[in-house]
């Protein structure tokens, strides 16, 4: 299981059984319960790759593999510290989930990997931008006072399209970014290769201005959901 | 049934319902009920308060509340973690008992003659007996459980629940959430997968789940509910139509006493379950006036009137459905659970909005108990196939600057779960912080509620600012919140003082066991019945095995005695006279030895016999 996944860190051996443990928090081929260290990276937590295409049904897989090794209901009669760990990262594997399993907070996540402060220092969306997300704002305030359900309909499925293709935009732009680190490849051993890009890369740049508008149409979807 | 299994300590399941309580077990097929000894399985969830200071527990206790509603305690589960406040808005005079404001704090107590319990000794009472009920019925001493609470039970109400289960001498090994310990019980029989939604109405409680089952892994993906919508308001609507007629039989200035108020409450919750099998309903109420009262009530009157709440429920539905990611369209299948979804309106309803069949294969009023069992079986290491990965039902966080919440971890998260937060000081040398922990999904914390205080102490004295104190939040898979910090700069752990707003500190668990000496003796005395019967049962049937050998060379006259011996051991293993069980299980053990070895000496020889029989050379017995 472990050999069908590239992993980045070629050094890092299982103290157990000697194999690729393949995840931060457990070993993948093993089982055996891993000490993370403080802050680890999200991608490596889930036994994935952050320079190889996001694939959902591996990550899925992954998930429930390494709950059935680390979660405490499994712990039974293990000592203290093996319970307290797995309490830990079952907790981080959760956070590590709930971010990559979701499109908009992966490549929020996966751009800040590469990119730190990206986000903020883009956080500021043109006037043009912010006039036509008000303006369907208004529209769907309209249709709500109205009970016009035919319009909240329409705006939906306007966000919905506008979302998708500024997440489409996100994929690609991703993809190149990851293409060309990659390309330069991180150094053996070093499990979290941030800092790799200029922090003006224009890529990166592109990514967060698309993230912080989908971002925008998503509130007013979640807005269209409540209104229903 | 893996010998490995059998070797680990007993863990069961316990419902501790609103209404009713009950627990389970998994034993060699599956998941089973533990009756009680007259083969009841529920137990009521009531307290009675005998003159003496004493209680009991159960349908006896039951009984009591219209005779002694000032000293009977029902539904109890509704108090669990909650202020004065809180209970006398919602419960006002429904209880026939006193509700009073803890000496100390904001925390509803039960007064009972002058006498305040809280209403986590009162769940240790009904936990007590579910434990004894499940140790008569296992011939065995139980000492952990797992314990189901409502989904939408918040940290204090989930906390409240342990420290229940700790006065009560039982380990809680978890705290599962009543709908996906319903899931659990209903997937064990397939290999189902798909979303499944969980509508779980008991009898205070409303709770919806949606889950995803993958791989026998059981994903909740949210959930959302009222810890204060159940059978017992559908009850409460029925009272108000049965006063209305009491009232035209009585002076207008004239009160209703707490006796006939809960002989009107018992009537209420009858009607209402008559209702679920007849169009109509009638009773007559005695409340010693001149004539009895006669009440009928139409279904169709019933339905009206409790319709506002089940369409709220419906509403909870769609907005756990919403949070979930999930179309009304995409859900596979949907488990009704619950006593009140046994009300003919509520499966109507339900079908119709969800627009699937409803699973009620499973008795509504077991199959919480019975998943419960399963978690307990996981727990001690029997399967390993299922994986329950549940969430946190409301948002935890923190005050920030001008009473807002900000939120570290969302609703709908799956637990163990964790955030991490950064806090420094604001003056010179401060060595303390204190946070303040809410509870619940509105923007400033006074529309939350508090769940505590931390105190973070021992900051290595510093410029203000300076300080990098990392406050660490874990959600276990109990869904209760643990903290823990260090400063960053000197790697200093700096302790937390908790200060629970509306649970017991662990000063005060403490206290209250070490004052319930007389229940823990009682305890003991209950464990030490349990296993005397149980040795008085192994004598018995081992002597009847003796005693049915041919072999065996036993006069008429030693037959008769061990008959006598044996007739009064059974009567006295149904009693309760420990003393007096224990002497008669020593002589009759003492007087049995002989025979035991003489048994075996029989055995022995007979063996020998057939042996040599078997060899053609070998001479002939005499």
């Amino acid at each position: 299981m472990a050999a069908d996944r590239p992993f980045p860190s070629e050094s890092n051996r299982c103290s157990a059984c000697g194999a690729d443990p393949g995840s931060n928090l457990a070993c993948l081929a093993c089982g055996l319960i891993l000490d993370p260290g403080r802050d680890p990276e999200h991608f490596a937590n889930l036994g994935l790759d952050s320079l190889a295409t996001f694939d959902p049904a591996i990550a899925e897989l992954n998930y429930l593999k390494l709950s059935r090794l680390l979660h405490p209901d499994f712990q039974a009669g293990r000592d203290e510290r093996t319970q307290a760990l797995a309490v830990r990262n079952s907790s981080l594997l959760n956070e590590a989930w709930k971010i990559l399993n979701d499109d908009q907070m992966r490549s929020e996540y996966l751009i800040e990997l590469y990119d730190p402060g990206v986000l903020e220092r883009h956080k500021a969306l043109s006037p043009e931008f912010l006039m036509e997300a008000m303006e369907v704002s208004e529209e769907l305030d309209d249709a709500q006072t109205q009970g016009c359900k035919k319009t909240v309909q329409k705006i939906a499925n306007s966000a919905r399209t506008e979302i998708e293709t500024r997440m489409k935009d996100v994929a690609s732009a991703c993809a190149a970014t990851i293409a060309r680190l990659a390309h330069k490849g991180p150094q053996p051993g070093e499990t979290l290769p941030a800092k790799q890009l200029s922090t003006h890369d224009s890529n990166t740049e592109q990514i967060a201005v698309l993230l912080h508008q989908a971002r925008v149409y998503r509130r007013i979807l979640r807005d269209t959901e409540n209104a229903r | 049934m893996t010998e490995k299994q059998a070797s680990q300590e007993i863990v069961i399941g316990i419902d501790l319902g609103t209404t009713n309580s009950l627990a389970a077990i998994v034993g060699k097929d599956g998941p089973r009920i533990l009756h009680q000894r007259d083969g009841e399985a529920l137990i009521p969830s009531v307290v009675s308060f005998l003159d003496d200071g004493s209680h009991i527990v159960g349908e006896k206790a039951r009984h009591r509340a219209v005779t002694h509603p000032r000293h009977t305690v029902h539904s109890v589960k509704r108090l669990m973690g909650q202020n004065i406040d809180e209970v006398k808005q919602r419960e006002s005079d429904r209880l026939g008992y006193q509700v009073v404001q803890a000496k100390d704090s904001l925390l509803a107590r039960i007064d009972i003659d002058g006498k305040l319990y809280t209403p986590q000794e009162i769940s240790a009472m009904i936990l007590g007996e579910v434990r004894r009920t499940a140790e008569e019925a296992l011939g065995k001493p139980v000492k952990s459980a797992v314990i189901t609470v409502p989904a939408y039970f918040d940290d204090a109400q989930r906390q409240a629940t342990r420290d229940a289960a700790k006065i009560a001498g039982l380990q809680a090994l978890r705290i599962v959430n009543e709908p996906t310990a319903a899931a659990l019980a209903y997937g064990l029989d397939t290999s189902r997968e798909g979303t499944v939604v969980v509508y779980d109405l008991g009898g205070g409680t409303f709770d919806v789940s949606v889950l995803k089952i993958t791989q026998g892994v059981y994903k909740v993906s949210a959930t959302a509910g009222n810890t204060h919508l159940g059978g017992d308001d559908f009850d409460m609507l029925i009272v108000d139509f049965i006063l209305d007629a009491v009232k035209e039989h009585i002076a207008s200035d004239a009160t209703i006493p707490p006796e006939a108020m809960q002989q009107i409450r018992l009537s209420a919750e009858q009607l209402k379950q008559q209702l679920s099998a007849s169009e109509t309903a009638a009773l007559e109420i005695d409340l010693d006036l001149e004539e009895p009262v006669h009440f009928t009530l139409s279904r169709a009157d019933f339905e009206t009137a409790i319709r506002p709440l089940i369409d709220e429920t419906l509403a909870c539905c769609h907005s756990a459905l919403t949070d979930a990611g999930i179309q009304p369209e995409a859900v596979d299948e949907v488990v009704m659970v619950g006593g009140s979804t046994r009300i003919p309106l509520v499966r109507q309803l339900v079908e119709k909005d969800l627009g699937r069949k409803l699973h009620v294969e499973l008795d509504p009023d077991r199959v919480v108990a019975l998943g419960a069992s399963i978690q307990a079986d996981i727990l001690s290491g029997g399967t390993k196939d299922l994986l329950l990965l549940d969430v946190i039902p409301l948002s935890l966080g923190i005050e920030t600057v001008g009473g807002a919440f900000s939120k570290l971890v969302t609703r709908n998260s799956t637990v163990p779960a964790r955030a991490t937060e950064m806090f420094s000081t604001s003056v010179d040398d401060q060595t303390s912080i204190e946070i303040n922990v809410f509870q619940g999904e509105r923007e400033l914390v006074r529309d939350c509620r508090q769940l505590g205080a931390f105190k973070l102490r021992g900051i290595p004295p510093m410029p203000a600012g300076l300080p990098r104190v990392e406050v660490t939040f874990l959600v276990d898979a109990d869904g209760v919140l643990t903290v823990t910090s260090r400063e960053q700069r000197s790697e200093v752990e700096a302790s937390i003082e908790v200060v629970p707003s509306h649970g017991l500190t662990r000063d005060e668990v403490k206290d209250i066991i070490r004052n319930s000496i007389k229940m823990a003796r009682d305890d003991f005395l209950a464990r030490d019945l349990v296993e005397l019967r149980n040795k008085a049962n192994n004598l018995a049937t081992g002597t009847r095995r003796v005693l049915a050998m041919p072999e065996m060379p036993f006069t008429d006259e030693q037959r008769q005695d061990l008959e006598t011996d044996l007739a009064h051991l059974d009567s006295l293993a149904k009693g309760e006279d420990i003393a007096e069980l224990r002497a008669k299980c020593d002589a009759f053990g003492e007087k049995t030895q002989a025979l035991a070895d003489q048994a075996i000496g029989e055995a022995i020889k007979a063996e020998l016999n057939r042996e040599q029989s078997k060899l053609p050379s070998s001479p002939q017995q005499p």
